[in-house]
């Protein structure tokens, strides 16, 4: 039953930023039996620029992680457009830091929805289908916060541990059905805002074992894999990617 | 999770219902819609159609299967099962699962 299909279809959330980007690039460079879909909130520049490059196999559909009509927009055009959906990758986030003691209500609830509650929901909307379907890859972009937990991202880093709990508990809930559900921990990543801060660049090597910032495309590289037939048998594992800090 | 009632041949394989004469092809292709899209390690001819889908004296079937075959008559014949009270009574065997798919008609 676990067959990867011909065609595969796949939603990336967090589309604009550089690990959507980059994701999507490498499914869409990689094998052309993908279409690929960017979701995307407000700031989608970058993504319908992507999508302008492959305009028979790339598409911008606007999702809003923490709605779940958004979600159900989001996939229904999906399935209408090629009646099934293969990969999500939950990858949209945002940061709020500040110590606990004088951290807002508002932003420990903004980055639960957003991380904690997108997640859940993204999952959500899609499992009936994969279901259905007898296949499917689910790819949860977490962070190495849910296992350092640095001081000044109480919010961050409980949500992102909450997407791992998630991560594994949902994985057994669905293995039988020929459905994955895998977390990906990066580190720090190289970001087109942070390259132009040298100093804090190198400051932040210094703290890598490896001794530099990683790419998004080595990001990407771990959700390709996750997301092939080939990774039928991983379910519920977390792939950290930190060049050796954890 | 694993069920073990997936590698074991049915005790309640002589229960087939008499009731329904009428019903013999949907009640065969309800039992291979559950055995095939559930994975069940069991033929169809194993079971009846008076066999508990769940718990210990019937498939055994779990939660997760319960949403599987809720899919899965779905998708094969269109049915549609609310949760709660209705999902205990369609979902109690295959001769009630053949009932409400007749009433779609």
């Amino acid at each position: 039953m676990d067959t990867p299909p011909a065609m595969s279809s796949i939603l990336i959330t967090g589309a604009n930023g550089s690990i959507g980007l980059a994701c999507a690039r490498m499914f869409l460079q990689r094998s052309s039996g993908v279409r690929v879909y960017l979701g995307c909130r407000t700031a989608r520049a970058a993504a319908e620029q992507l999508a302008a490059e492959y305009p028979d196999r790339c598409e911008c559909i606007t999702l809003e992680v923490t709605d779940v009509a958004s979600w159900t927009a989001a996939v229904d055009r999906i399935l209408e457009a090629t009646g099934r959906i293969d990969v999500l990758v939950n990858n949209a986030g945002q940061h709020r830091d500040s110590l606990l003691a004088t951290m807002p209500l508002d932003d420990w609830h903004e980055v639960l929805a957003t991380h904690l509650t997108g997640t859940f929901l993204g999952c959500r909307a899609v499992i009936r289908p994969m279901m259905a379907q007898h296949y499917g890859r689910i790819i949860n972009m977490a962070s190495l916060s849910a296992l350092l937990a640095p001081a000044g991202q109480t919010n961050y880093a409980a949500a992102k541990a909450g997407v791992l709990a998630l991560t594994q508990s949902l994985a057994k809930e669905v293995a039988r059905a020929g459905i994955t559900v895998n977390a990906i921990c990066p580190g720090y990543v190289m970001t087109p805002a942070l390259a132009q801060d040298t100093a804090q660049v190198e400051a932040l090597a210094k703290r890598v074992p490896a001794r530099r910032l990683g790419r998004p495309e080595e990001v990407a590289a771990a959700v390709w894999y996750l997301a092939g037939a080939d990774a039928g048998y991983s379910t519920g594992s977390v792939l950290k990617l930190d060049g050796g800090i954890f | 999770m694993e069920n073990e009632c997936r590698h074991r041949p049915l005790r309640s394989a002589c229960e087939s219902n008499h009731e329904y004469p009428m019903s013999n092809d949907l009640h065969i292709r309800i039992k291979k819609v559950i055995v095939d899209e559930l994975m069940l390690q069991i033929s169809s001819e194993e079971f009846g159609d008076d066999t508990p889908i769940f718990g210990p004296e019937g498939l055994s079937l779990d939660s997760v299967d319960a949403l599987q075959l809720v899919i899965a008559l779905e998708k094969n014949f269109g049915l549609k099962i609310s949760e709660g009270s209705e999902a205990i009574e369609v979902l109690r065997n295959v001769t009630t699962i053949g009932d409400a798919i007749r009433a779609l008609a």
